[in-house]
């Protein structure tokens, strides 16, 4: 696992805390699935145990790309969802949490220390497109990105994780998507649009 | 019974219900789908019951990937018999409905009862699976198959509770995937196969581990257990999810799902003390567990709907239950266990009353249920049996597990947690009680029969879901009379002493 693959993956990460539409940050977090996938690909060139794993990374890729992308297209927004935050804003946030949070956790000592803090920083900024963004398409690719975050550590042990787990998380995720996209296209149906900000009734 | 015939039961325990959510597409309609989840339904339960008293029995499973002792056992059944009684009560809460739901109308109760037994199967799955890793698969698992079953009404409410549940607790989960990653690359970074993560050699996994690291990953396991069990202050989809959720899908996130997983935190506590000491390990569900019930006590005071209550009081329980594992002396550990069976069978009860309850009182959905005792009297003696029992009034079986808990922290040298937690139960108890004299006192107008508070004349199914909850709830107390007659012989039995090694 190189430096520069985990560097391009958190890189995609922080442009689509940024970004403002949901096509774009479905490309964004679908190239960075790729990249993972290629580099388990990689791997599996060379030790033909690891192939079920990268099979499952690139149908992971491909199905979740697929099936968001329709969903997009499916329900297109009148405008587009306002965060609630301003690009700027999310960006900061997003730097200030890279800076903090891998500095909390000290070198393990088990994988590259910036492999280490990449895997951390995909984690952090996954829950930071949940949290900051209100698309509902865009929580759900926070999801993919933090997921992403264990898959990285994951590629960059020198055996890998084994295939079953891995194989079951790409079938796990990509029910969990299913699920989260019949969600959306509800949502979509009740309120014209996939703003969670509609989702406030509930309160004590 | 031998073993091989044991490991079979228990692979049909997990296998049924799964079977059944394919079967049950074949009706052709609503009511043979009703009439064939019956007839499922009690399969799966006499399997899952079946497989829980030969665990308890004393013979063991070690299949691979499936486990069972007698701590097992406990679970199996607790979750069997809650997800029983959930599937024989969904024909009335289904056909109470408005026709609108999450799913298409056409195919709307073949679609619950799909997402009903897929629920089942990974749910009796997790404390079967022996395996931290294929654990985490099923949890997630349960988490896509109820959070369909959460927003099942269609309605805004349920469609906000069930996103807020979904993403909240997969995220969780995601952060506890890493912790699971961290352990297979460090403990075994050039070569290791799934069993690495196996319950019973997870501890050496651990130990290979730097202190550090073990820490890291044992963090972020627990971190991601505890959102998905939602204990404060990672509670706030939990109120939402289980007061939005039908009432029998109530019924298994409260008294089966929680405990479940919270059994998941409990294993990676056990395999973690050797490596970072008992502190350490317990640390989490201290802090979380005291914290929650500390969080649930101003709502259980407050005059809120009956669901949400409920809720409420899950997380209160959650948190008793949490502390209770860290006292880990035999008596506490008793406590435990039959806090969760007792919990279950109360919170089941108080969760299904809500059916009739919202065709007599529909406001009772969005406010304190009032003048309920005159109106529904059969409605009224399964709220009071639930609200007595969790509140842990003699001779409720909680009774008796809250103070062999409390008495284990004590035992234990955990003086201080111990009193803290008693007074906490104590004034949660207040509150529930509080609510109960709501619903029995008549509303500010003095009207509590038909027209009052918002009480409808009561219809035909109105009447035959009061009978059903009737005879749910002398099956309910029963249940408690034998948990609590079973609680006063445990401790120091030989049935004790296999529920505390497999708890260790």
């Amino acid at each position: 696992m190189s430096t520069a693959v985990a560097t391009a993956c958190v890189g995609l990460a922080i442009a689509a805390v940024v970004a403002r539409r949901r096509s774009v940050v479905l490309v964004l977090v679908t190239l960075q699935s790729a990249l993972l996938a290629g580099v388990a690909v990689w791997h599996a060139a060379g030790d033909v145990d690891l192939a079920p794993a990268a099979a499952g990374l690139v149908a992971r890729t491909i199905v979740i790309a697929a099936m968001l992308g329709l969903g997009i297209a499916r329900t297109r927004e009148a405008r587009p969802v306002r965060a609630g935050i301003e690009p700027m804003t999310r960006a900061a946030l997003a730097l200030a949490a890279l800076l903090v949070v891998p500095a909390l956790v000290p070198p393990l000592g088990i994988v590259a220390e910036d492999v280490q803090g990449a895997a951390i920083a995909l984690c952090v900024l996954g829950i930071m497109l949940v949290l900051t963004r209100r698309a509902t398409i865009v929580q759900i690719l926070g999801i993919v990105v933090a997921e992403n975050g264990a898959t990285l550590l994951a590629l960059a042990a020198p055996s890998g994780v084994p295939g079953v787990i891995e194989m079951g998380v790409v079938f796990d995720l990509v029910l969990i998507v299913v699920v989260a996209i019949a969600f959306h296209d509800r949502i979509f149906g009740e309120f014209g649009s996939g703003d969670t900000e509609h989702l406030r009734g509930l309160h004590d | 019974m031998t073993e091989r015939a044991a490991q079979l039961l228990v692979a049909a325990t997990v296998i049924s219900p799964l079977a059944s959510a394919l079967v049950v597409q074949l009706a052709s309609g609503a009511r043979p789908a009703h009439l064939l989840n019956i007839g499922l339904g009690l399969v799966c339960g006499i399997i899952g019951i079946a497989a829980s008293v030969t665990m308890l029995a004393g013979v063991e499973v070690g299949s691979g990937v499936l486990m069972g002792d007698a701590l097992t056992g406990v679970y199996v059944g607790v979750i069997s018999v809650v997800s029983l009684t959930s599937a024989l009560l969904s024909p009335s809460y289904l056909r109470g409905g408005s026709g609108e739901t999450f799913f298409a109308a056409r195919r709307s109760v073949r679609s619950y009862y799909l997402a009903l037994y897929a629920f089942w199967g990974a749910l009796v799955a997790i404390p079967l699976v022996a395996n931290l890793g294929v654990a985490w698969l099923v949890v997630e698992a349960t988490t896509a198959a109820s959070a369909v079953l959460v927003a099942y009404s269609g309605k805004p409410r349920a469609l906000e509770a069930g996103w807020k549940y979904l993403v909240l607790t997969t995220l969780g989960l995601s952060l506890a995937f890493l912790g699971i990653v961290l352990v297979f690359v460090a403990a075994a970074p050039h070569a290791g196969g799934l069993g690495l993560l196996d319950w019973s050699t997870l501890p050496e996994a651990l130990g290979r581990m730097s202190h550090r690291a073990a820490t890291v990953a044992y963090a972020l396991v627990m971190l991601g257990l505890i959102a998905k069990i939602g204990l404060a202050p990672l509670q706030n989809w939990l109120p939402d999810a289980h007061s939005e959720a039908p009432a029998p899908v109530s019924a298994m996130l409260s008294a089966a799902l929680l405990p479940a997983v919270m059994l998941l935190a409990w294993r990676m506590r056990d395999a973690a003390i050797g490596v970072l000491g008992a502190e350490a390990a317990n640390l989490p569900l201290v802090v979380f567990g005291m914290l929650s019930v500390a969080v649930a006590v101003p709502f259980l005071w407050q005059p809120i709907a009956w669901k949400r209550m409920l809720a409420y009081s899950s997380l209160e329980h959650m948190g008793i239950i949490a502390v209770g594992i860290t006292f880990a002396s035999p008596i506490a550990l008793v406590g435990v266990v039959v806090h969760v069976s007792g919990h279950a069978v109360a919170k089941a009860l108080g969760f299904h009353a809500s059916v009739p309850l919202f065709a007599t009182q529909p406001r009772a959905g969005r406010h304190s249920a009032v003048g309920i005792a005159s109106s529904s009297p059969r409605t009224f003696a399964a709220m009071a049996v639930s609200v007595v029992t969790l509140g842990g009034l003699p001779p409720s079986p909680l009774f008796l597990s809250e103070l062999f808990i409390v008495l284990g922290g004590i035992r234990s040298g955990h003086v201080v947690a111990a009193t803290v937690l008693a007074l906490l139960v104590a004034l949660a108890y207040v509150g529930l009680l509080g609510s109960l004299l709501d619903a029995a006192r008549a509303d500010g107008h003095g009207a509590t029969g038909v027209g009052g508070a918002g009480v409808v004349a009561p219809d035909g199914a109105a009447a035959a879901s009061g009978s059903r909850i009737a005879v749910a709830t002398l099956g309910s107390v029963v249940a408690l009379a034998c948990l609590a007659a079973a609680a006063i012989a445990l401790p120091g039995s030989e049935l004790a002493t296999r529920i505390g090694s497999g708890a260790a």
